[in-house]
């Protein structure tokens, strides 16, 4: 290594040092780097400093990084990006370990033993496109072209999907939607006539009571939300937390309601009855721009705040206690739609209608302090030839899911599962793990199982790469270009990701990805450019911003094209039937549907079993992160809470090691036991994204217990298509001889 | 005489970690090493007073440095701003200092062969930055500069949150790092940061 001053390695002695030393061995030199040798801005000085933009997890957080020749020395948030504000998280810090881990994809492959089977054979760049595109060509002769189908998560899957959608499928979907925060995007839309934009347009910095819902921030590191939420409290703002677990955040709060699963809704219409029963409800708003009130009112009668106690569990003078910070607040209240909202299925639509709803009686959409109205970037699209017409996809054949705004992940697996509406039969897979992103993994199986040909494309090799026909490794986000990211906000922005190092591997971006696939499906003519400087250039042009420009600075601030507040007198033509804002929704009822939200309450585990909660770490992502040379050694794995007087009623130990069970057969761990009075006696709880399986996953496999692993029960909401994953029921019993590690 | 110090607010933490990673990543610490930490306590019972207090910690710049004193090779000493830095030229890794700090702030660091310790990230602030973990801070909770300075910005937050170190009647080696508010530096203290330091007999030279 050069660089690195040389040090002395006299005497490494000393009980002390062996054991931090024990277990931590170093298999390569490149991978030392991570943790190389004493650095120093005088020993190691940057030639160059380099703005992009975060993959750590979907924020996407401005970055610059330090860097010398091939080397990041260090990454630190873009100061003027709004998502970033100078600072990154614990996972965007680590960013750099992850292009030094030893256990990336480095080369296309295709499978030489039995599917799943995880054994590959390295092939060259056009072998593995000549063979994708035999297949899919195969698949499209036999079956048609919507027998493809794309699954994707972040931002090279456009280009793919352009790819996907010129050689004629209209099947494509993500799990952000079904598996994620599909079932708010429904509620708003059905409400507002409009989906919420990510980030979340949550006016922090103006607000004076932030209501969440299972809200985890600070555990879950959404960077600009958590440090304006901060900020928030620093001004005053009052906190209310709805969580059956005392999160970080909810040990923060004014009011902490530790409801019982799944009656968040029941608050909810207990606030709104109060709303109506005091006439507290904003009715310059309500006046001008709502439909059903009256039906609302009759509605919420029953739902006094006693009641929602009874459904809750939690006193009434707590409920009451909330709703008078918000009534004080009004209407600068941020009632938070939530991201991670998919738990119950159906229920998820209603809370997410009461949520909206609520909003709406404060004042607080498109108000100061509530919900703002983001402005978005416009840049031109790439030319290329008109899109083929596409058949129906997957679940409009089925005449499923009416409202869901987009194809779903679990339609398309239901389709390849069961061939029907009509079968699918090659899948493309890119930056998701659909063992740990998708519930019940044995029908994921059974999907791939009737592949006859799944193509992934990632940048480590995760589950689903096992199962593969063919893997193409991906550059790192450090090390490639994407698309554009365009930030809607109250000033929009452009921002770009541009290579910052060169991959060490034979891997190639995305967009190239696409393009060159794209040629051997004979639909290359959608990717007329030859270098991506080309398309970002013509993306760019007549935006304000050159790609010198926006490659120098990183991000492009623009003006906003519309108010971020609502004019008293504006007369807004909301996107919906009635040009209203719908608190009826006469569009639920007609489809059969509930037109006004109610709560249905979740039956309780069986005796003697736990419902399973899962949530996030903020060092780790999903399932992505935990093999990060620097996040693995930070957070190895994760532990199941468990309330003392449940842990003791089963005879366990805090610190024990546990398997986690459900009914179907299914076990994960060995875990260590937390005992823990911040979770409800009737739930265990567990950070979602470990107990890997993967054994070219050399740091995270085996490490922890996988939530996905067990929970088989999810429930489908036909709504919008999403699916609930709270709906697990699981038993904990202490782990064996055998199965301990 | 400039006296670096930090000034850390205890209910505004998010408990994110960021600031260990953007440490650990800054300083290259090695497989189980960290220049700083990030613990949790847990205090109360539900439906009453439950809590959750984060400790996070850090070298504390000690006045009195006890932990240079037990250093055969002269690798660690106090520089005139009182900042306490290990050489890692000179360090033999011999861990003679490791338990002569009341807080637990030097470790081992396997891959380095080295005691690591923070050293309020000096160069980097001689080049006029903040020290990583303050910088990236997601809850803006810590605050850095002159405590010997009562005009210094940290000195302000020192005065305006009533904060103090982490010391008891006991031990008390002056150290530079501040805390507040009082209730749950208290929690820190009842749940053992600081310990009564001690020789190394076992691996004195
Ligand atoms: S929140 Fe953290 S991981 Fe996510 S994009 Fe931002 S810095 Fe990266
Ligand atoms: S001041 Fe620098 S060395 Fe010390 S804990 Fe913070 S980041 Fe680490
Ligand atoms: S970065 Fe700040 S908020 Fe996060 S754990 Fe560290 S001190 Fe606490």
């Amino acid at each position: 290594m050069p660089d690195t001053p040389n040090l002395s390695r006299r005497g490494w002695l000393g009980g002390v040092a062996a054991t931090a030393a024990a277990g931590a061995t170093l298999t390569s030199s490149s991978e030392a780097q991570a943790f190389s040798l004493l650095r120093s801005p005088e020993a190691v000085v940057a030639d160059r400093v380099v703005p992009s933009y975060c993959e750590l997890c979907f924020w996407n957080c401005g970055l610059l990084a330090e860097v010398k020749g091939n080397r990041i020395l260090s990454l630190r948030g873009h100061p003027d990006y709004p998502n970033a504000q100078g600072r990154l998280c614990g996972r965007g810090n680590a960013g750099a370990a992850s292009v030094i881990d030893r256990d990336r994809l480095k080369y296309p492959m295709v499978r030489v033993g039995a599917r799943g089977e995880g054994r590959f054979e390295r092939v060259g760049w056009k072998t593995a496109y000549r063979t994708i595109a035999q297949g899919f060509q195969r698949i499209k002769a036999e079956h048609g072209a919507q027998a493809l189908a794309l699954l994707y998560h972040g931002r090279g899957g456009p280009l793919i999907r352009r790819m996907l959608v010129a050689f004629g499928s209209p099947n494509y979907a993500a799990p952000s939607y079904a598996q994620c925060k599909g079932s708010r995007d429904v509620a708003y839309k059905l409400t507002f006539g409009e989906k919420l934009t990510s980030p979340e347009p949550l006016d922090l910095d103006e607000t004076r009571c932030m209501v969440l819902f299972g809200s985890h921030l600070g555990e879950n590191a959404h960077n600009s939300q958590v440090q304006e939420l901060v900020r928030a409290r620093r001004r005053g703002a009052s906190l209310v937390v709805l969580d059956p677990r005392m999160s970080t955040v909810a040990s923060r709060a004014d009011v902490w309601l530790p409801v019982r699963p799944g009656s968040d809704t029941a608050v909810l219409l207990a606030w709104i009855h109060l709303l109506l029963r005091e006439k507290a409800w904003n009715a310059a708003f309500v006046d001008k721009h709502t439909v059903g009130f009256e039906k609302l009112e009759r509605h919420v009668q029953p739902f006094t705040p006693e009641w929602a106690a009874a459904q809750a569990g939690v006193p009434a003078a707590d409920i009451l206690r909330a709703f008078d910070l918000m009534r004080k607040a009004m209407p600068a209240v941020l009632i938070h739609p939530g991201r991670h909202v998919t738990w119950y299925g159906e229920p998820d639509i209603q809370r997410g209608r009461a949520q909206a709803i609520l909003t709406a009686l404060l004042g607080a959409f498109w108000a100061p302090g509530g919900i703002f109205r983001p402005s978005s970037p416009t840049v031109k699209e790439f030319p290329g030839p008109d899109f083929p017409d596409l058949p129906k996809s997957v679940d409009e054949a089925a005449g499923k899911y009416p409202f869901a705004p987009e194809v779903t992940t679990t339609g398309i697996r239901e389709a390849t599962r069961t061939g029907k509406p009509y079968p699918v039969k090659g899948w493309f897979v890119h930056g998701t793990n659909l063992i740990q992103s998708m519930p019940n993994v044995g029908e994921t199986i059974e999907a791939i199982r009737n592949l006859d040909m799944l193509v992934v494309c990632d940048v480590m090799p995760t589950e689903i790469v096992q199962w593969a026909d063919v893997v193409l490794p991906e550059d790192t986000y450090l090390e490639r270009y994407d698309d554009l990211q365009l930030g809607a906000g109250k000033k929009p922005y452009i921002g770009i990701r541009q290579p910052v190092v060169t991959s060490p591997h034979d891997t190639r971006p995305a967009w190239r990805i696409a393009k060159e696939l794209s040629q051997e499906l004979g639909v290359g003519d959608q990717f007329a450019f030859e270098t991506f400087e080309e398309y970002l250039s013509a993306r760019l042009e007549g935006s304000g911003v050159t790609l010198a420009e926006l490659k120098k600075k990183g991000v492009h601030q623009l003006e906003p094209t519309q108010p971020a507040y609502l004019r008293p007198d504006e007369d807004f033509h909301w996107h919906t039937p009635t040009g209203k804002v719908e608190l009826f929704s006469q569009q639920l009822a007609d489809k059969g549907f509930s037109p006004l939200p109610t709560h249905t309450p979740i039956p309780e585990p069986p005796a003697g079993a736990f419902r399973l909660l899962y949530g996030r770490s903020p060092l780790h992502s999903f399932g992505r992160t935990q093999n990060n040379p620097i996040l693995h050694d930070l957070d190895s794995t994760n532990v199941v809470w468990m309330h003392p007087a449940a842990a003791s009623k089963l005879g366990l130990e805090h610190g024990v090691s546990v398997m986690v069970t459900n009914d179907k057969g299914d076990a994960t761990g060995p875990v260590s036991l937390l005992v823990t009075e911040r979770i409800a006696p009737e739930c265990v709880y567990m950070v979602h994204g470990f107990g890997h399986r993967s054994k070219g996953l050399s740091r995270a496999n085996g490490q922890g217990a996988s939530d996905s692993d067990l929970v088989r029960d999810y429930a489908l909401d036909p709504i919008g298509g999403t699916t609930g994953m709270r709906t697990q029921t699981v038993r904990v019993r202490a782990a064996q001889r055998q199965e301990r590690r | 005489m400039r006296r670096p110090g930090m000034m850390i607010e205890l209910d505004r933490c998010v408990g994110c970690l960021a600031c260990v990673s953007a440490c650990k990543e800054r300083w290259d610490s090695g497989p189980g090493a960290a220049r700083d930490w990030v613990r949790s306590y847990e205090h109360g019972k539900r439906g009453e007073d439950l809590g959750v207090t984060f400790y996070p910690g850090l070298c504390m710049q000690c006045s009195e440095d006890p932990c240079t004193a037990e250093c055969p090779t002269g690798a660690t000493y106090a520089r005139p701003d009182g900042i306490v830095v290990v050489d890692p030229q000179v360090c033999i890794g011999c861990g003679n200092c490791v338990p002569m700090c009341p807080y637990g702030a030097r470790h081992p660091d396997p891959e380095k062969k080295i005691v690591e310790k923070c050293n309020l990230c000096a160069p980097y602030v001689a080049r006029g930055e903040q020290p990583a973990c303050v910088q990236t801070c997601l809850a803006e909770c810590r605050h850095f500069g002159d405590v010997a300075d009562p005009d210094s910005e940290v000195s302000r937050w020192i005065r305006e949150r009533a904060a103090k170190p982490l010391k008891t009647a006991e031990i008390d080696v002056g150290p530079n790092v501040y805390y507040a508010p009082a209730a749950d530096r208290e929690v820190l203290i009842a749940n053992g940061a600081l310990k009564p330091t001690r020789s190394a007999e076992l691996t004195r030279i």
